[in-house]
């Protein structure tokens, strides 16, 4: 009686220790994706000679880029 | 979605997904410019540049990208050559320009040399240049520095894309080259920039596959007085080509090859561009005078 509960005792913290290490590994294979609409509609996307826009320029490096963008009328909507 | 815009390889990248998943996106492109910027003297470009061994240890993201510029020089018959180092630095593009806003268009058109195809390099010092993977080393002979903007976006864009697609639809566009999986639902819709007017010159709708444009007029500078210079350079005469095309856009199922394709066809000029973008899955021509031209 004694040797089972010793072996019920081992068996339920092996399990328990398993369940923990699959536990941890699908956690870490799969995080928690961030809650989207799958079916949201896709943005319209450009193609054009890089760096891209000015403004995006601007946006992403935080440059003042503005003594620079002084283009003839038609040139400064893109640098690319 | 989620919608982000990254500063990397002189440029801006935006990634439009479903979901990231376990993909880090911003560590991605810091490894990609910590790595393989030839304006960043630590970089392992820069490091293989400037080694005078002809076998050089390189990490698999550097070879990755080496392979990649080689098969984009292949596919371009030579034009898109990652050798042109020594030549951009002589037409003025020996640092970024990342800050730096474009000369004018059409005041470096109208000052340009006459027009004609620019034409391989016929020495092909990229065949010399050999990715060995089994010994995670590239060999060229010292002294031949590469420069991997001709092909690094592209490939970027495709290395990235192909992470993302396992979560869902996505969009990635390194400097207007864009690699882009819908999944079976709507296509995305590309819309082609016309570099005159920045109106909108065509629109693709691509359900997988990529787009990539190429134009002088992003990076145009004038050096002196009336003399331009952009960073396309001829291969075989090692100075800027000018060949009657300000921009060309190409389909192709990855952002490398339509980048290559892209940069292929502005090298070649209207005709030679016209008949290569037929060839294989058709673009986009904007030629010097404004024309744009639908290539099916």
């Amino acid at each position: 009686m004694r040797s089972q509960a010793r072996w019920t005792l081992a068996a339920a913290a092996a399990a328990g220790a398993v369940g923990e290490l699959v536990r941890r590994r699908v956690s870490a294979r799969s995080p928690s994706p961030p809650r989207v609409a799958r079916n949201a509609p896709l943005p319209p996307m450009t193609t054009q000679s890089s760096p891209g826009q000015i403004a995006d320029l601007q946006q992403a490096y935080g440059a003042d880029m503005s003594a620079e963008s002084a283009l003839p009328p038609g040139q400064g909507g893109t640098a690319g | 979605m989620l919608d982000d815009r990254f500063p990397t390889m002189g440029t801006v990248a935006r990634v439009v997904r479903d979901a990231d998943g376990d993909v880090d996106v911003a560590s991605l492109f810091a490894e990609i410019d910590r790595r393989l910027s030839r304006f960043d003297a630590t970089s392992d470009l820069s490091r293989l540049n400037a080694d005078p061994r002809p076998r050089v240890r390189a990490a698999p993201l550097l070879r990755a990208a080496v392979a990649a510029a080689l098969h984009a020089a292949s596919v371009s018959g030579g034009l898109v050559d990652p050798t042109l180092l020594g030549a951009l630095r002589r037409a003025g593009y020996g640092e970024s320009r990342a800050h730096v806003s474009p000369a004018s268009l059409s005041r470096g058109l109208r000052a340009a040399p006459r027009r004609h195809p620019a034409r391989p390099d016929p020495a092909a010092r990229w065949r010399a240049v050999v990715v060995d993977d089994r010994a995670g080393a590239v060999c060229r002979p010292p002294g031949l520095c590469l420069d991997l903007g001709g092909s690094v976006k592209g490939w970027a864009a495709d290395l990235l894309a192909g992470r993302l697609e396992r979560y869902g639809r996505c969009a990635v566009d390194c400097g207007g080259d864009l690699r882009l999986a819908a999944g079976g639902g709507a296509p995305w819709e590309v819309r082609v920039r016309n570099p005159f007017t920045g109106a909108v010159a065509h629109t693709f709708r691509v359900r997988a596959g990529a787009v990539a444009t190429s134009g002088i007029d992003a990076r145009l500078w004038e050096r002196g007085e009336g003399d331009f210079a952009h960073h396309l350079i001829d291969p075989a005469t090692g100075v800027p080509a000018w060949t009657g095309l300000v921009a060309a856009t190409a389909l192709a199922p990855t952002a490398l090859e339509a980048e290559a394709l892209a940069k292929a066809a502005l090298l070649s000029g209207p005709a030679a561009g016209r008949r290569l973008l037929r060839a294989r899955y058709g673009g986009v021509l904007v030629l010097d005078d404004g024309t744009v031209d639908r290539v099916a």
